[in-house]
């Protein structure tokens, strides 16, 4: 057996870098339904609050909040706006509409605002609706994560509807046995075949995704 | 160890067992569960903890070092196998505690060093932005550590052959008088005088010993960890260096609290085994059936790995 030391020792020291990190972001989210005025499904406006180190880092990048009390100047304000909105052309936003569970076609971010509060960043963005949708007759469900995992979204703030007196939406978080169960299967699987998880860390977002169910009175 | 009676080793490897087969029956997501939501409030208590140290609060120097070992106690809780690796190590070979223990703690402290070398060249000779830097860790650093061990790997390989030829013909020659020596059985014992001769590759092994694995660690340990780069980042954008490097040293003893206990239940199940089950020579093959039972399993794991790597 002491054959092995040294490709054991290899191994042991390589310990460190390969327990999994992640995730690295935490993002509340809350979803507001919008309606047009015939009370059909126009659009979702996406609310994030990113925590406080990720917060931390952003505005020590654009050098906001230099006396750190928490607060910025509207110039600030200004110059945070949009930091968030300079999404890749493979980016699908985290955010997953589906209507009986066929995907929604959703708009590149509009409308985006940036505030800061408390040491937290919150930013919100509109995404639009290809085809305007009737709630009534079809099942809604909105889906938040990160495939990758980097970023985890948790849908745990409140979600609200405008313009549709008899809709709620209702969120459910995902299953954490069921989720960090799977994770663990994936990243046995990953390291069986010989990645580094750190790199390539297995595409397990989906398991995390909290959801937000639209529900309206027939 | 020397010291426990067999009830007490019946216990110890009763309890660790206990609680291998607690990780291994959905423990272990448990664990990672637990640790995944600690490290959300960690961040956060950094990052506050860093905001009031720049305002002028002193006591939240000792808020950043809690938070910064609790960052790293939590990292390698999380999901990964590292731990595992430890074990099987650690219960697989005859390796003393406190060999094993510097290897874990050198491990992370070489992470620690790298980020701060990482970010203080970046920032003051460089003028790298952040993403630059943690791109430089992923993209320069991760395949100069790969870059390292493959050194490491020929030095020792070199090394190990130099001993291989050059002992055994010395220990022969040098040892007797050649003409009346008696043939050599296998496993190189000496018939007539009964020691060994040529060294077996467990000897080579541990010749290559402490020094080749902490080169090894060292060349590991040259990719930093993300955690850390944010913290120095944020320390060095903040004008907190020396905060930002206390914390993350604090992080790696952090990481290293982990890896150091699971050693210490590795080391404690095989002393406290080989207790229990006595000095029969059923014991000692039920003791090498572990043996080799832990190493493969760990082997197994890891060769596909360190393929990959090399």
């Amino acid at each position: 057996m002491r054959m092995f030391a040294f490709p054991l020792a290899a191994l042991l020291a390589l310990f460190p870098a390969q327990s999994g990190a992640h995730p690295h972001i935490f993002v509340d989210t809350s979803i507001q339904f919008l309606f047009d005025s015939d009370e059909q499904l126009a659009g979702v406006r996406i609310i994030w609050i990113y925590d406080e180190l990720y917060s931390l880092l952003i505005t020590e990048d654009l050098g906001l909040d230099q006396d750190f009390d928490g607060q910025l100047t509207s110039d600030e304000v200004e110059k945070l706006s949009g930091f968030d909105m300079n999404w890749d052309e493979g980016f699908a936003g985290d955010v997953r509409g589906f209507s009986n569970e066929q995907a929604l076609d959703l708009s590149r971010p509009v409308e985006w605002s940036a505030t800061f509060e408390e040491g937290k960043i919150i930013t919100t963005h509109v995404r639009a609706l290809a085809e305007r949708v009737d709630p009534r007759d079809t099942e809604l469900v909105f889906r938040i994560y990160d495939p990758t995992f980097y970023t985890a979204y948790s849908a745990t703030e409140i979600h609200l509807v405008e313009g549709a007196p008899d809709c709620f939406a209702e969120a459910k978080r995902f299953d954490p046995e069921i989720a960090y169960a799977y994770l663990e299967d994936r990243l046995d699987e990953a390291e069986a075949a010989g990645m580094d998880v750190e790199m390539n860390f297995p595409a397990v977002g989906a398991i995390f995704a909290d959801e937000v169910r639209l529900i309206c009175a027939p | 160890m020397r010291t426990i009676t067999r009830p007490v080793a019946f216990g110890a490897v009763a309890l660790v067992l206990a609680f291998g087969i607690w990780l291994w029956t959905g423990g272990m997501d448990e664990l990672a569960r637990w640790a995944a939501a600690a490290q959300r409030d960690v961040q956060n208590g950094m990052a506050r903890s860093l905001r009031a140290l720049r305002a002028g609060d002193p006591a939240a120097l000792t808020t950043l070092m809690s938070v910064c070992f609790a960052y790293g106690f939590f990292h390698a809780v999380g999901p990964g196998h590292g731990k595992m690796l430890v074990g099987g190590y650690g219960v697989a070979e005859k390796v003393p505690l406190g060999r094993l223990s510097i290897v874990a703690l050198a491990g992370s402290l070489m992470q620690a060093v790298s980020a701060i070398v990482l970010v203080a060249t970046g920032v003051w000779l460089l003028g790298l932005t952040r993403a630059q830097m943690t791109d430089a860790g992923d993209y320069w650093l991760a395949p100069a550590s790969l870059a390292a061990i493959a050194l490491v790997g020929v030095w020792l390989a070199i090394r190990g052959m130099h001993r291989l030829l050059g002992a055994s013909q010395r220990a022969h020659f040098q040892a007797h008088d050649y003409d009346g020596h008696a043939p050599i059985s296998d496993g190189g014992v000496c018939e007539t005088c009964g020691h060994v001769h040529a060294p077996d590759p467990g000897e080579v092994a541990q010749a290559a010993g402490l020094r080749a694995t902490l080169a090894l660690i060292l060349a590991i340990g040259i990719r930093p960890c993300t955690g850390a780069l944010f913290l120095l980042i944020l320390g060095w954008g903040m004008d907190l260096q020396m905060a930002a490097i206390a914390g993350a040293f604090t992080m790696a003893l952090g990481t290293a609290s982990v890896t150091l206990a699971v050693a210490g239940g590795a080391v404690l199940f095989r002393e406290s085994l080989a207790r229990a089950i006595g000095d029969g020579q059923g014991a000692a093959r039920l003791a090498s059936v572990i043996e080799i039972l832990a190493g493969l399993g760990v082997t197994v794991l890891s060769v596909g790995l360190l393929l990959r790597l090399l």
